[in-house]
């Protein structure tokens, strides 16, 4: 019995070697490529997301050090009212814009 | 596309993390689980046909002089016994990377139940259970409370196959 197989699995190999479709055998099938494809797509978001958070912390640093040369050591504190006014809503429009982005990639509209 | 080489330290759990690590996340870019040891072959040039083979015989790994491995499986055998014994073939491949003479391999069906004494064996045994079932995602799937049939279910082997893992890493489980 067990050289009858061992003779079988010598032809079947040397079959699949050769380049032959081996009678009676078959490529084994692989997983479903979707779940790759899942996990791939997963793995950029991530780089995407770390890379742009990075670049707004960085931002949000920059601004902040910059509001602080000019208005606190260029001005001591005396800031004209339109220009808080301009820094405050440019801060406040940031915030939504990036609530908005993330928001809508957690939770995309469908049809 | 080239065929990945590989070298081996004979140590399973370290060879099955450097296949994980070097050859898996390649493909699917994380440790996904269900790991697909069909790809893993492809990936490294080996050909994963099934065939009737027996019904004695669960699976085989023939590598001839100048050629590459070829694994043959019970066609008869479920999908997730399928799984282990391609997992099972790869680590006799593993354990014959830098050895270019031809080698053949024919497992018997009983024999990764019973273990065997056999070193060979018993590693091609324990890479496989290291590649299907990596133990930080076994615990990490056991830490979200999943059960022995849940945690089988995810990782696509059989509750036996899953028993023996949780065994071996002191993990408690209920039936």
């Amino acid at each position: 019995m067990a050289s009858d197989a061992e003779e079988r699995i010598d032809r079947l190999s040397r079959e699949i070697q050769e380049g032959k479709q081996p009678e009676g055998a078959r490529p084994e099938a692989q997983d479903d490529l979707k779940w790759v494809d899942y996990a791939q797509d997963i793995k950029l978001k991530r780089r995407y997301a770390n890379g742009l958070l990075t670049l707004l912390a960085a931002q949000i640093v920059i601004a902040n050090v910059l509001v602080y040369l000019y208005a606190g050591i260029g001005r001591s504190w005396d800031v004209p009212t339109g220009v808080m006014q301009a820094w405050l809503a440019a801060t406040v429009i940031e915030l939504i814009g990036v609530v908005a982005v993330v928001t809508r990639y957690l939770f995309p509209r469908r049809s | 596309m080239d065929p990945m080489k590989v070298t081996t330290t004979h140590d399973p759990q370290v060879e099955a993390d450097r296949i994980l690590q070097g050859v898996w996340t390649k493909i699917a870019g994380v440790v996904l689980i269900p790991v697909d040891p069909v790809r893993i072959a492809s990936e490294l040039g080996i050909d994963v046909f099934s065939a009737e083979l027996g019904g004695d015989v669960s699976g085989a790994i023939v590598k001839s002089e100048d050629t590459d491995a070829t694994i043959l499986v019970n066609q008869a055998d479920s999908a997730s016994r399928r799984r282990f014994t391609t997992a099972h073939e790869l680590g006799h491949y593993v354990a014959h990377a830098q050895d270019p003479d031809e080698y053949k391999y024919v497992d018997y069906r009983g024999e990764l139940a019973s273990q065997g004494s056999d070193p060979e064996e018993v590693f091609a045994n324990q890479f496989a259970a290291n590649l299907l079932m990596p133990e930080a995602e076994v615990r990490k799937w056991y830490a979200k409370g999943l059960g022995l049939v849940e945690m089988a279910f995810e990782f696509r082997v059989s509750q036996e196959a899953m028993t023996h893992r949780l065994t071996n890493l002191g993990i408690p489980f209920g039936e």
